[in-house]
């Protein structure tokens, strides 16, 4: 019991990490907490949702392939919106006070959620299994191809931004503008650029979850970026905000959490454990698990 | 002398009436409806998880009110809907209430879900206006003593009866986990079910609510599979269900599952994929179960070119109930609306004859039990009443 709980912690945990990213570069960057990102982990899944026709054929002679389509192009089309919120709801508002732009954040996110609702409509969709969801019995877990997929791809995704913070000229410029704007500005650091592609990250990879929730459960629905947008911000705090491997624990922890206390605690007190999460965190250890300091400027 | 004004004004009354009454004979012989149209309040989810239903719903009860005018509409005067979306939300639809108030409609059909029709009939009673629920199936809502209150549909305590009586008598199976979604309805049925599972010798190993705002449910999934149930019985509705019983296949729980009537329709089988297969439900009987509803369908589907999903005839039936009721009342005053709505009494509805009882239940609503069959086809194979197999 507890080899399967600690698999369904890692699966939903991987989850959060990848949203909780979004939230953590951007604040890294900007000391904004961006609730958008919710949003654009909903519209991750239905750009992927609305592909699946044009990838149908391809699904069928290379489902693998088809997934890399369907993620690319959830990621690029988030990544892209994410940009253009950035452009239109923050960036005129860079030398208000930060509360401006924490409200315009909230404002962003309701909008674009109505939006997907105007758009897609208020039912579940459901997607196509590209992905076997036939268990594999590995001694007492039980795991499907498709959860193995999602893990890895997010993963993967992690150990790629990860690489790319530390091992890129553009990773360094990141980390200079995170630091300070203005003495990055003076070494020659496009900071506005710098900051149009930290919101690609953050909206790309909320996106790919959005779209590996999907795939995996085979449901979205308009308003799925809510519960997870909170739940991510919650692993981003847990883990330390602004920091990127802060996210990646913070996530998993949280997704271990949830699905450990199912052992103890009736599970329909999931939801107000990762809140209960959020106070205790922000009550005790306000600077997250990993501790960046960066914390204190909340 | 200076009494016979008054008498004079007596006499013009009674000739108004006379000529107001002659009048609205005339306008229903001349198949056209005139006058103040009469307003019927109408909520249901129309966006949200559960707007399949309420879509659906919606459309249903426009073809009954374009059919009652096309023949003259009622007292001569024309009905209207004033359709309000509940978003299946409590806070949202009890408000609904309020606005029918405040629009002075004359009858609601609503509010779909339990836990707004309950708080919302409680509103609509101190207005004295009449409600007929349509798909409300909480017993609660017609044990409250508000004379205003009425059901098409059948109640949860017939439901839960019937899923344990068929999982029991007809299966054997003995040992059960029975789980909610925390709403008055969800949980409803599910301790219907419990009462009588246990009452039929069956053991209930575990009773729990779940979170249905939830993708993932593996964690109690993996708390489920190792108590080894034979039946996973759950109230409330398609997207939890689907994905739960999704998620359980792949866990490789290999238990029963018992659904109830808010997962018949297509949605639940589309989420839950091939898992559904072999999984069974209760509802009560769908359009295309009942041979009165052919016609329903036929009109349906001409009009809007798409199937009416499970509640959609008896919230046309309930349009019709209440245009009934207002013509026998020969008003459309709340007091006489709702004793001529007591006084239903084989009402020929498309989802059979419609009889209610003191309580304002519809006496002769039943339930059946479901099955999902090759080709995720939903098809009825028990029934309760009789205790009997339903030949394919």
């Amino acid at each position: 019991m507890i080899p399967q709980e600690v698999a369904n912690g890692l699966i939903i945990g991987s989850i959060y990490a990848l949203v909780a990213l979004g939230y953590t570069l951007v604040y890294g960057i900007l000391r904004l907490i961006n609730f958008a990102q919710g949003s654009l982990y909903t519209v991750g899944a239905y750009i992927g949702f609305l592909l699946v026709p044009a990838t149908a054929g391809l699904a069928h002679t290379a489902p693998a392939l088809a997934v890399v389509v369907l993620l690319a192009a959830a990621m690029l089309g988030s990544g892209i919106l994410a940009v253009v919120v950035d452009l239109v709801a923050y960036r005129p508002l860079r030398r208000a006070p930060l509360f401006a732009s924490l409200v315009s954040s909230l404002a962003v996110f309701v909008l674009l959620e109505n939006l997907v609702q105007v758009v897609v409509g208020a039912q579940p969709e459901t997607f196509p299994t590209l992905i076997s969801q036939t268990p594999w019995l590995i001694g007492p877990v039980a795991v499907t191809p498709s959860q193995v997929v999602l893990v890895a791809v997010a993963l993967a995704l992690m150990a790629a931004l990860q690489l790319f913070t530390q091992r890129t000229r553009l990773g360094r410029a990141m980390r200079a503008v995170a630091v300070n704007h203005d003495t990055a500005s003076m070494m020659g650091i496009p900071v506005n650029r710098v900051i149009s592609l930290t919101f690609f990250l953050g909206g790309a990879l909320g996106a790919a979850a959005g779209l590996l929730v999907g795939l995996n459960y085979g449901t979205i629905t308009f308003n799925m970026g809510e519960l997870a947008g909170l739940q991510a911000f919650t692993a981003a705090v847990l883990g330390g905000i602004g920091n990127i491997p802060g996210a990646v624990v913070g996530g998993l922890i949280l997704g271990l959490l949830q699905s450990l206390s199912a052992t103890v605690i009736p599970t329909q007190w999931t939801d107000a454990i990762a809140f209960a999460v959020l106070i205790l965190v922000l009550a005790l250890r306000p600077r997250g698990v990993l501790g960046e300091r960066v914390a204190e400027r909340v | 002398m200076a009494r016979r004004p008054i008498h004079h004004g007596i006499a013009a009354l009674v000739a108004l009436s006379l000529v107001a009454v002659s009048g609205s004979l005339a306008g229903a012989a001349r198949h056209h409806a005139s006058g103040p149209p009469i307003v019927i309040g109408f909520a249901n989810p129309l966006t949200g998880s559960e707007a399949s239903y309420g879509q659906s719903d919606l459309k249903a009860v426009e073809l009954a009110v374009a059919q009652v005018n096309a023949k003259g509409g009622v007292l001569g005067r024309p009905l209207k809907l004033l359709p309000y979306d509940t978003k299946a939300d409590p806070a949202t639809g009890v408000a609904g209430a309020n606005y029918f108030v405040s629009q002075h409609v004359t009858a609601v059909i609503g509010f779909f879900n339990s836990s707004i029709s309950i708080p919302a009939s409680a509103i609509l009673h101190r207005a004295d206006i009449p409600l007929v629920s349509a798909a409300s199936t909480n017993p609660k809502l017609t044990e409250q003593g508000f004379a205003n209150v009425f059901r098409v549909c059948g109640t949860d305590n017939f439901q839960g009866t019937a899923q344990a009586d068929f999982l029991v008598k007809e299966l054997h199976l003995k040992t059960a986990v029975a789980l909610n979604d925390e709403e008055v309805y969800g949980e409803g049925v599910s301790q219907y079910f419990q009462a009588e599972f246990k009452k039929d010798g069956g053991k209930v190993l575990m009773s729990e609510g779940v979170s249905a705002n939830q993708t993932d449910f593996s964690a109690l999934l993996t708390q489920i599979k190792a108590m080894h149930p034979q039946v996973i019985e759950f109230g409330g509705f398609y997207t939890a269900a689907g994905l739960m019983a999704k998620q359980a296949a792949a866990l490789g729980i290999k238990a029963v599952w018992m659904q109830d009537d808010g997962t018949i329709g297509p949605e639940y089988t589309q989420i839950g994929g091939k898992a559904t297969l072999g999984t069974y439900l209760s509802s009560e009987p769908a359009p295309q179960d009942i041979a009165s509803a052919a016609t329903f369908i036929r009109q349906y589907v001409a009009k809007y070119h798409q199937q009416p999903t499970e509640f959609a005839a008896y919230n046309y039936d309930a349009l019709n109930i209440i245009a009934h009721a207002i013509a026998a009342a020969r008003s459309t005053g709340a007091g006489p609306v709702i004793k001529a709505l007591a006084r239903t009494k084989n009402f020929p509805g498309a989802t059979g004859t419609v009889t209610f009882g003191p309580t304002g239940n519809n006496l002769t609503a039943a339930y059946l039990i479901y099955a999902v069959k090759k080709g995720l086809k939903t098809v009825p194979i028990w029934n309760p009443i009789t205790g009997k197999k339903i030949p394919a």
